[in-house]
């Protein structure tokens, strides 16, 4: 029964890695880049749900990074709700319009999907950005106090790292349980072949549709702690660049695998902020590595090391996962 | 008269303005082992299409069960007890045989839609899976990847597939071709051993295969039936003759 | 009265941009299944193009064929060098023409800086144009008559030239084409190149009315998908009708209900998707 698309050890690397963080790093500038990495590293774990397993190019997730971080500091700082009712209908509502942007994006597939959740992302931009008497417009929204939730500050590096910390664990135990269940097995068949899966008696629609609305809540999450984090939210963070950053952390991870997307994230937030240290030509890097990892790498990072590592160990094996999910292999 | 369990009524299918199957009408009973007979591009696979619910039909009816599955989905109609296999191989190649069998028998079950308990623990179904491959003779290959196997085991995988959701109506689409002679034989004696409560349509070219095993026999040519009935009716009749061997 | 009748020229001429962006954004998807995500980059970089090119002197016309011309020269390197190793594996190419996007986008600011540039009108169309009491800008009405006119020559060019019927060809059946010996790389380059140039020219045509800014590009790339998206896709018609629905959705919108132009333009995509998912024209779903 070979399932099993990763193996424990690097898991648990990685994971060892990630709870001893603070005492690795010294200072709380570079324990709060630790928190952002696990905050991205939540969203691309839920975007690689789609692209990695359903095999549904998004390029609108920052949707649902944005709409719930939007609706957490309208509700908390502007609209007098507390943290807990904030929270919860921030998540709540941003999943019901995974639910309509599901619908509309797959009436498409392939690249018809990848066009309309664009469309969709950007039209979310340009309401954040043009109704400013409700968002704040292009100066954003802020305001927003972190919450001390069972009496933790949260507003101490240490502890909110550990909180959001404590939020990736979950994402990832879920989205684990997901891959291995039966919804998520079906969805991966769908991914490999929509029309046998049919005759087989899946709705492939409503599996892709399922899988689509639990990515967007896993978003939504993400974007709560987002704006925990920053206390603050632009039209920038509904921006396609958003999106395409993300889309970036999952395929240089390696799509399809459960650690890619975490190890992506780490190499774009670091990389993200020591270019911004030094030049402002952020958005020139991501397109020039975009281009580059299309032509020269299409599997990703994870799955070529672990190819790598395996040839190393002189198995034959040719890794599933890998072969699964190149992103240039795909068909539209 | 029961009601048969495949019953299509005048149905045609157009691509770009050109037929593919043309004003198909044809009713199999319970337990009839039907026979599609007919040249390349007769439109034996379109049909199967059809009735499998790919696309939908440009006008006509298809019943299966008595039912009336002219406008449901695939999915469907599956559900309702109908299993295919396809005359080019589709199937989960980067998975092992076993896994690919349990994906035919989750489609059918309630699972397929829970997204928290792990598949892999569900030990009877594993079992059942084992034992599908098992009646098709490819036990021993379960924990293989598909793409390490043979073209001839990936086409008794892809009987086993549609035979693992215990269809009570069976499409098989040139289940025997590109095999070999012995492959044949085993796949044949399998094909034979499948109780008669299941009914099933099967496309074939070889005529030797095809005579031992039809009782019906519908010969097709440019989208149309043009010889329907017994063995000894469609050989003894002169348009077969025109339709293999031309003019 | 008169609001609606100003608006909707207005609404006319945003339409009339969009399908010289459109256009050519729905052309090469429809032959060559290519989403290119840098078309509304083309569209911006064209226009700072020709707004250096008449900053330097050079009259408004000759300004529009050397953005359509630069742009034009770009696309077919790209598509020649980069896209072409990249055939058949269209998630690919969806991704290094976004990368491209952005590479485009950054440089843009970095030569041009952040603030937002307008592109100075030829002088033989300033002034409005009067008809009792409502005047309109000569200008627009000049674009709204480039858009028929563009829309007309396509026409002609996809339905009556050989060069059409190789396109249609294609974009019915692409192997099939390919079968009848109809030389599909030349015709993709020919293609991309017609394609880029329409939003490079656009861009600088655009120039006098939008303005050129850093974030042109994402304003309009997403506006041209939702055109593809409810026009269908490789439909000419398609584009065109579908242009002239947004121009006046958002002109329209934007005057009545300023916070929520954008959200309307949602509306017209979430029918045609709920309703008729192959576009307004398409044959096939997108
Ligand atoms: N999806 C499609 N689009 C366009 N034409 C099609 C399509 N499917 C089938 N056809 C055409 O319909 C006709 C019938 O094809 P079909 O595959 O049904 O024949 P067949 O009887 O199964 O032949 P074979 O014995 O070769 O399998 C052929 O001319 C084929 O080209
Ligand atoms: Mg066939």
């Amino acid at each position: 029964m070979r399932f099993s698309a990763f193996n424990a050890l690097p898991r648990l690397l990685v994971f060892a890695a990630l709870l001893a963080m603070p005492w690795l790093v010294t200072s709380d500038y570079y324990v709060n880049i630790a928190s952002q990495i696990v905050i991205a590293a939540i969203l691309a774990l839920s975007l690689n749900l789609l692209i990695g397993f359903g095999g549904m190019i998004s390029l609108g997730h920052a949707a649902y990074l944005g709409v719930a971080a939007y609706l957490t500091i309208y509700l908390t700082a502007h609209a007098g709700f507390g943290h807990l009712t904030g929270a919860v209908i921030a998540i709540g509502a941003t999943t019901v319009l995974a639910m309509l942007f599901g619908y509309l994006a797959l009436r498409a597939s392939g690249l018809g999907f990848l066009m309309i959740t664009l469309a969709l992302g950007q039209i979310l931009w340009g309401v954040a950005y043009r109704w400013a008497s409700l968002t704040g417009g292009d100066n954003g929204l802020g305001g927003l106090k972190r919450p001390h939730p069972f009496g933790l500050d949260l507003n101490d590096p240490i502890i909110f790292y550990y909180f959001v910390l404590f939020f990736l664990a979950i994402a990832v135990w879920c989205i684990a349980r997901f891959i291995q269940s039966g919804l998520g097995q079906s969805l991966q068949g769908t991914r490999d072949q929509p029309r046998r899966m049919r005759a087989l008696g899946y709705n492939v629609w409503l599996i892709q549709w399922l899988s689509f609305v639990f990515s967007g809540f896993w978003g939504a999450v993400a974007g709560l702690l987002y704006a925990y984090y920053h206390q603050f939210v632009s039209p920038q963070t509904l921006h396609l660049t958003t999106s395409a950053e993300t889309l970036l952390m999952v395929i240089a991870g390696g799509t399809g695998t459960l650690l890619g997307p975490v190890v992506g994230a780490a190499l774009v937030v670091i990389l993200k902020n020591v270019v911004s240290a030094y030049i402002t030509r952020w958005l020139i890097l991501l397109g020039v590595i975009f281009v580059a990892i299309v032509l020269f790498m299409p599997e990703g990072l994870v799955p070529g090391a672990r190819r790598a590592l395996r040839a190393l160990r002189g198995s034959s094996r040719t890794d599933t996962v890998a072969e699964a999910s190149s992103i240039a292999k795909d068909g539209a | 008269m029961a009601t048969p369990i495949l019953e299509v009524t005048g149905l045609y299918r157009y691509f770009g303005g050109l037929p593919a199957v043309r004003d198909v009408t044809m009713r199999v009973p319970a337990g009839e082992r039907r026979l599609l007979l007919g040249p390349n591009g007769a439109g034996k696979t379109t049909f199967f299409n059809l009735i499998a619910g790919d696309y939908p039909p440009s006008q006509g009816e298809i019943r299966i069960f008595g039912q009336n599955v002219t406008r449901k989905s695939a999915n469907q109609r599956t559900q309702l007890g109908m299993a295919r296999t396809y005359q080019i191989i589709t199937l989960f190649p980067k998975n092992t045989l076993l896994h690919n069998v349990v994906i035919s028998l989750v489609g059918l079950r309630d699972i397929r839609f829970n997204p928290w308990s792990d598949l892999r623990r569900q030990a009877a179904l594993w079992d059942e899976a084992r034992a599908t491959l098992a009646l098709v003779g490819l036990e021993h290959l379960a924990d293989r990847t598909v793409s390490e196997t043979s073209y001839g085991e990936r086409r008794r995988l892809e009987i086993a597939m549609a035979l693992a959701q215990k269809p009570k109506l069976l499409l098989l689409d040139e289940p025997l071709a590109g095999l070999s002679a012995d492959e044949r034989q085993d796949v044949q004696r399998l094909l034979q051993s499948i109780p008669r409560d299941v009914t099933i349509v099967m496309i074939e070219h070889d005529m030797d295969v095809a005579l031992a095993f039809a009782d019906v026999i519908t010969v097709m040519q440019h989208g149309q039936v043009v010889v329907e009935g017994s063995r000894a009716d469609v050989v003894a009749d002169p348009k077969t003759r025109e339709v293999y061997l031309g003019h | 009265m008169n609001f609606w009748i100003i608006q909707g020229l207005n609404g006319l001429a945003f339409g009339s941009l969009l399908f010289i962006l459109a256009s050519g954004f729905s052309l090469i998807f429809g032959l060559m299944r290519i989403v290119n995500l840098s078309h509304g980059a083309y569209f911006m970089l064209g226009a700072y193009v020709g707004l250096s090119a008449i900053e330097a002197g050079v009259n408004f016309w000759i300004a529009i064929l050397i953005g359509g011309g630069a742009i034009c020269i770009l696309g077919g390197v790209l598509e020649r060098f980069i896209l072409r190793r990249l055939t058949g594996q269209p998630l690919a190419q969806v991704l290094v023409t976004l990368g491209i996007a952005f590479i485009i986008a950054d440089t843009c600011v970095w030569i041009w800086t952040g603030d937002p540039r307008p592109v100075p009108m030829p002088s033989e169309l300033t002034g409005a144009f009067r008809i009792s009491h409502l005047a309109f800008p000569i200008y627009r009405l000049f674009v709204i008559g480039v858009a028929f006119a563009l829309a007309a020559t396509l026409w002609f060019l996809l339905e009556r030239s050989r060069l059409g019927a190789m396109i249609r060809a294609g974009v019915d059946d692409l192997p099939m084409a390919r079968a009848m010996g109809i030389r599909t790389s030349l015709l993709f380059t020919v293609v991309f190149c017609l394609g880029s140039a329409l939003a490079g020219a656009g861009g600088v045509l655009a120039g006098p009315i939008l303005s050129v800014y850093p974030g042109l590009d994402t304003d309009m790339l997403p506006l041209a998908l939702v055109v593809v998206i409810l026009g269908g896709v490789g439909s000419l018609l398609g584009a065109f009708i579908g242009s002239l629905i947004i121009g006046f959705i958002y002109s329209y919108g934007q005057a009545l209900f300023p916070d929520l132009a954008y959200v309307i333009l949602f509306l017209p995509m979430v029918l045609v998707l709920t309703l008729r998912p192959t576009g307004l024209f398409g044959r096939q779903a997108i």
